[in-house]
């Protein structure tokens, strides 16, 4: 519908199609386009191919961008890829349930620990197991319900099941870390947690090439409340598995477990699980 | 040309023997897997979707072996895998989850993928309900996701653990169509207690019983060993193992042979699968028939 006397000239349409306009130029031309259909006739030809699709592929762009869940979107921001962002977007519906047994168990802990040093150990001895029961709701048989997709995608499994842990395994992180800060009063002692976090996560892992997740945070946690048991029963002092030596103890084995788990990364490909 | 080759695989769960020697061959086309619950089917198929390795035995899939780490990625890169029970993650959309599956299986370039992503979820009829979360989805409309998805990147070899279980009358019909679709240049193997799929589908059957093959040949083969061994009467005959009354009011009677002078009619691919089945649990031997 024509409803206006002048058109655009030859040569203005020719710059506009080729998007070689100033913006004022360009504004003046994209109003009357809206209303001739004689000048959009014109216009269509003059568009060149490649220029048409990258503009359409641009709103596409766009348009997927708002169609995203705002996680996905939230995790593009920190600079995580598109596709990785969509394959960590199912991490949140696997471990909400555990996520919220998680604050029960870091704010117990914290208000446990008060200015005792017996709190202090509850805080110190729960803190690390956390991540590790993240770890196992995020991943195998018993925490990923589409696991079985998974393992005979070519996607490398070992791959899927790291970039979970490390979500889940910073997420943990950074709230027991808000309640250590809690704890300062302790002094350092409050952040003797981190190293022995790792080294529980990474063993953990390394035994997932063997067992399904859920059996190896089972007896990984198992070992570790042991482990503080005796060692406390041993020495007599209470924080005594948190001193120097049982911090460099824990970042021994966060060592051999990486280097276990390297070493096993081809195990990562037939289902761990014993189920038939 | 045999894209599945399956020699004397063995599978066992601590004391279980889930298969215990299964070996057949199958080519392009559909192949259904017929047999009762617990025979062992689901185990053969996650061992054909590279899920789950066999403690014996050998296992070729599109020429290659699944044991071996560079084969069997070259494998997944042309596998369709539904499982018995595809799960899908709770706040995920349709169109999401098939996306996910699209980034499990490499494709990464978004634009493409999301194509791709489009292009199934038209196949298996969902075009719809895309947008949608998955848990508020009709059984038979999820079971349609989980189709979707192994049909993503066009894969040489489709793997489908009972399709069909949860489908009503007409959305069998319509996945009758779009499996014989996907069936034409593509291997499909499918397991099923449905006969009626298989009848209506596959031209070769394998029957599986208590970790063995009961039957491997074609459907009207496997009908064949149950001729004369279905035959009419006004009463429940002594002889028959199974009988009912049908619609005609005559006694439908399913043995061993029928008595002299009964008036025999021709057997179905059920009849055959029943005798074949019901042999193994009497004579306790598992296999009864080979073709």
């Amino acid at each position: 519908m024509t409803t206006t006397g002048w058109h655009i000239d030859d040569v203005t349409l020719e710059r506009y199609a080729a998007g070689d306009t100033t913006a004022a130029v360009a504004a003046s031309a994209e109003a009357h386009l809206i209303t001739c259909a004689d000048c959009r006739a014109r216009l269509e030809p003059a568009v060149a191919p490649a220029r048409l699709a990258g503009i359409w592929a641009e709103v596409d762009d766009r348009v997927e961008e708002l169609s995203r869940p705002w996680p996905e979107r939230a995790l593009s921001r920190l600079g995580v890829p598109e596709d990785t962002a969509r394959l960590l977007a199912a991490t949140p519906s696997m471990v909400t349930s555990w996520l919220a047994a998680l604050s029960i168990g870091v704010a117990f802990a914290v208000a446990a620990s008060g200015s005792s040093t017996r709190g202090l150990l509850i805080f110190l001895t729960v803190a690390p197991m956390l991540p590790v029961a993240g770890v196992a709701a995020a991943y195998g048989r018993h925490g990923d319900p589409s696991y079985e997709l998974a393992v005979s995608a070519p996607y490398s499994l070992m791959r899927l099941m790291l970039l979970r842990s490390l979500a889940v395994v910073g997420g943990t992180m950074l709230l027991t870390g808000l309640g250590s800060l809690l704890l300062l009063g302790h002094g350092w002692t409050a952040a003797a947690w981190l190293l022995p976090a790792l080294a529980l996560t990474s063993t953990t892992l390394a035994l997932s090439a063997r067992i399904a997740p859920v059996w190896a945070a089972a007896s990984v946690l198992t070992s570790w409340v042991g482990v503080v048991l005796l060692v406390q029963g041993g020495t007599g002092v209470r924080l005594a598995a948190f001193g120097p030596v049982g911090q460099l103890v824990a970042a021994a084995v966060v060592a051999v477990a990486v280097l276990a788990l390297v070493a096993q990364r081809s195990r990562f490909s037939f289902d761990t699980g014993r189920s038939a | 040309m045999s894209t599945i080759r399956v020699a004397e695989v063995t599978k066992s769960f601590g004391r279980t023997r889930a298969l215990d020697g299964v070996t057949f061959d199958a080519g392009q086309g559909v192949t259904g897997l017929l047999g009762p619950n617990g025979a062992g089917k689901t185990t053969l198929l996650r061992m054909l979707a590279t899920v789950l390795a066999p403690d014996g035995g050998s296992l070729r899939l599109l020429g290659r072996n699944p044991q071996d780490p560079d084969d069997r990625l070259e494998i997944r890169r042309h596998l369709g895998y539904l499982p018995q029970e595809p799960g899908f993650h709770r706040s995920f959309t349709v169109f999401e989850f098939i996306d996910y599956v699209g980034i499990l299986k490499e494709l990464t370039d978004r634009r493409s993928r999301h194509d791709e992503v489009r292009r199934v979820i038209d196949v298996v009829g969902l075009a719809d309900v895309a947008g949608r979360r998955i848990r508020a989805l009709s059984g038979g409309m999820k079971r349609r996701v989980g189709v979707g998805q192994a049909l993503l990147g066009d894969p040489e070899l489709v793997v489908l653990d009972e399709p069909t279980a949860g489908l009503d009358p007409e959305q069998r019909l319509r996945f009758r169509d779009l499996v014989s679709r996907v069936g034409e240049g593509r291997s499909v193997l499918l397991s099923t207690h449905q006969t009626e799929d298989v009848a209506a589908l596959c031209p070769h059957v394998v029957v599986i019983d208590r970790g063995r093959v009961a039957f491997d040949g074609s459907p009207a083969a496997l009908t064949a060993t149950a001729a004369g061994r279905v035959w009419l009467e006004p009463t429940r005959s002594p002889a028959a193992r199974l009988a009912w009354r049908t619609a005609d009011g005559d006694m439908r009677n399913i043995g061993d042979e029928a008595p002299i002078g009964a008036t025999t009619v021709s057997p179905t691919l059920e009849d055959a699968y029943l005798l074949l089945v019901g042999d193994a649990v009497t004579s306790g031997t598992g296999r009864t028939a080979a073709a």
